[in-house]
């Protein structure tokens, strides 16, 4: 019964703190969604990475990417899932590479992704704060 | 090898640039149509031959200039109205093959995947890598939904089910596109 008691009026003052607070509360918001996005995106990085399944053009175009990525080497390593985490996290954060606003909504991202061995042009589609798929092209085009 | 379409035969080629797709529709003498010409940067070069069967040897030319991503263009024959659809990137284009013009053509909002054609219902169905849309054989867009990439589809019945890759399956009648309760 104390316990309880204990509890309700810790919960009270977490409440009045965060009412006195609204920053605080945006901030919390704001945190959440972005870890809501990283998870988001963790799982696209299966598409990007050629482990697709399903359709058979779902899977051709998953491993298109991959090869693509390898190409330039990005291997599919924790590291460079990391990395290409961080480097979509910076697109999302980026408003100066909208290259398209679509009749739908979904904003087209352009950016530049450097391997080891080189670049690709990358365009992300985004349906507000969520990533939907990529383009990847050889850099010289 | 041809494929037969009314009066028509359809021999497809492949070509590695633009020049040797060009060299091939300069000897169309009934003329040629290209398509895709405004994408940026096209790396497949296609040409569908088409030669009435019954008067000489004579070729109408459609050409299809295509960004690859792994994919490659799709026909559909429709041969109540003498069209021949095809599907590339993000478009698809109808033509009357009689006329040798583009009846039509419609612009879609992600990569064109395959067309999946309900004979019964005079409907079309594209599958696009996040959308789907629904035509008739007059190219009129009857309605279009998407969300994510889609990783599955299944007719049931008046019914297409659709699978995503990060998101809640759906359900859709064919007719109205309409959110359907499984």
């Amino acid at each position: 019964m104390e316990s309880i008691i204990i509890n309700r009026l810790k919960a009270k003052y977490v409440l009045k703190f965060l009412l006195t607070n609204p920053d605080l509360i945006t901030c919390l918001i704001v945190l959440d969604r972005q870890n809501n996005r990283q998870t988001k995106i963790a799982q696209k990085l299966n598409y990007l990475f050629g482990q697709a399944s399903g359709n058979p053009q779902t899977i051709i175009r998953s491993k298109e990417m991959l090869r693509l990525l390898e190409s330039v080497g990005i291997f599919d390593t924790a590291e460079n899932r990391n990395y290409l985490l961080n480097y979509l996290e910076n697109i999302f954060y980026d408003e100066t590479n909208i290259i398209e606003i679509q009749t739908d909504e979904r904003v087209i991202k352009d950016s530049l992704l450097i391997g080891k061995q080189g670049a690709l042009r990358m365009q992300t589609v985004w349906s507000d704060d969520k990533l939907i798929t990529f383009f990847l092209k050889k850099g010289d085009n | 090898m041809y494929l037969t379409f009314n009066n028509y035969m359809i021999e497809f080629k492949e070509y590695s640039n633009q020049q040797e797709m060009n060299q091939c529709l300069k000897q169309c003498d009934l003329g040629s149509i290209i398509l895709g010409q405004e994408l940026p940067s096209p790396d497949q070069f296609y040409v569908a031959m088409i030669q009435p069967q019954t008067s000489g040897l004579h070729y109408l030319g459609i050409g299809i200039y295509a960004e690859s991503y792994g994919l490659k263009p799709h026909s559909l024959l429709l041969p109540q109205s003498n069209i021949l659809l095809f599907g590339f990137n993000n478009q698809v284009v109808g033509i009357n093959i009689n006329q040798r013009e583009i009846a039509f053509k419609i612009n879609l909002n992600s990569l064109f995947y395959y067309f999946l054609p309900i004979p019964e219902k005079q409907i079309i169905l594209i599958v696009q890598e996040l959308d789907i849309v629904a035509i008739n054989e007059e190219g009129q867009e009857l309605w279009r939904y998407g969300k994510d990439v889609i990783t599955e589809t299944s007719l049931n019945g008046d019914n297409i089910q659709l699978n995503f890759m990060d998101e809640s399956p759906a359900c859709l009648n064919i007719i109205s596109g309409e959110l359907v309760k499984v």
